[in-house]
């Protein structure tokens, strides 16, 4: 049976200002990561920026069961287009909505 | 639990908050790392791959623990340290900004010590040793990344303080 895959999302702050909202940059970010995982792994994960918080903020959504891979592949990311830059995760969760009132919190 | 890291720099209260750290110890202000123990109040954390001296200055009252140079592992040191309940410091950051081989082959020494401490019952912490804000990592990233070297014993690693 074919069932619904379900998502977390990941609260990731960078060490610079980023826009993942430029397409280029959401894609070089999401290269870093295949780099990291590898094609097969990115496959299972299927990691996508959903939505920019923030000037350094954005949230990530990956596929259950996968974000402890994509947690890791992030500390190892240290530049996006040429720019020196880490990648904290700061907070997962089973929707968008909580992440995005706990980053209105802060 | 509390999570406490080691950084070159003073990190700002909100990212250590963020982070997940109860404290971040600045590197020449809170402890310092040097290549011998020297006469100074705060607490030392000593780098080398010479076992005499090394197991020689864990009995330094000052020293708290010991930093493998390029993760030369000895067993004389762990045993020492673990006698004096001193704790064996694994940098992270040494993973970061290498090709993926040698990133590999680090790993794997910094496995070895972490195993070897295990087996010998001494201490040992993951510590970021971050020089800039982009090697910082957030906990969970640690804890990843210490079940990443040693399986579930990573949870070992992170937790707790050493000063």
């Amino acid at each position: 049976m074919i069932t619904k895959q379900k998502n977390r999302y990941v609260l990731v702050e960078a060490s610079a200002p980023i826009d993942t909202s430029d397409r280029a940059v959401s894609s070089e970010l999401v290269e870093a990561i295949i780099d990291e995982i590898g094609a097969l792994e990115y496959a299972s994960a299927f990691p996508k920026v959903m939505s920019q918080l923030g000037d350094r903020s954005f949230v990530l959504r990956v596929n259950r069961g996968h974000e402890s891979t994509i947690i890791l592949a992030l500390s190892f990311v240290k530049s996006v287009q040429g720019r020196e830059m880490g990648f904290y995760t700061i907070k997962t969760s089973g929707t968008i909505r909580k992440l995005v009132s706990f980053f209105k919190d802060e | 639990m509390a999570f406490f890291d080691i950084a070159s720099f003073e990190v700002e209260s909100g990212l250590r908050a963020r982070l997940g750290y109860k404290r971040i110890y600045v590197n020449g202000k809170d402890i310092e790392v040097v290549p011998r123990p020297k006469a100074a109040r705060v607490p030392q954390i000593v780098v080398g791959d010479d076992p005499g001296l090394l197991i020689n200055w864990l009995r330094d009252a000052n020293v708290i623990g010991v930093i493998f140079k390029d993760n030369q592992l000895s067993k004389k040191v762990i045993e020492k340290a673990a006698e004096l309940r001193k704790t064996i410091f694994v940098p992270v950051n040494q993973f970061f900004g290498v090709s993926p081989q040698h990133r590999g082959a680090r790993m794997g020494k910094a496995r070895k010590i972490i195993l070897s401490s295990h087996k010998l019952s001494a201490q040992v912490r993951m510590v970021s040793m971050a020089s800039s804000t982009s090697q910082l990592l957030s906990v969970s990233q640690m804890e990843e990344m210490a079940k990443l070297l040693c399986g579930e014993r990573g949870a070992q690693l992170t937790g707790r303080d050493f000063v």
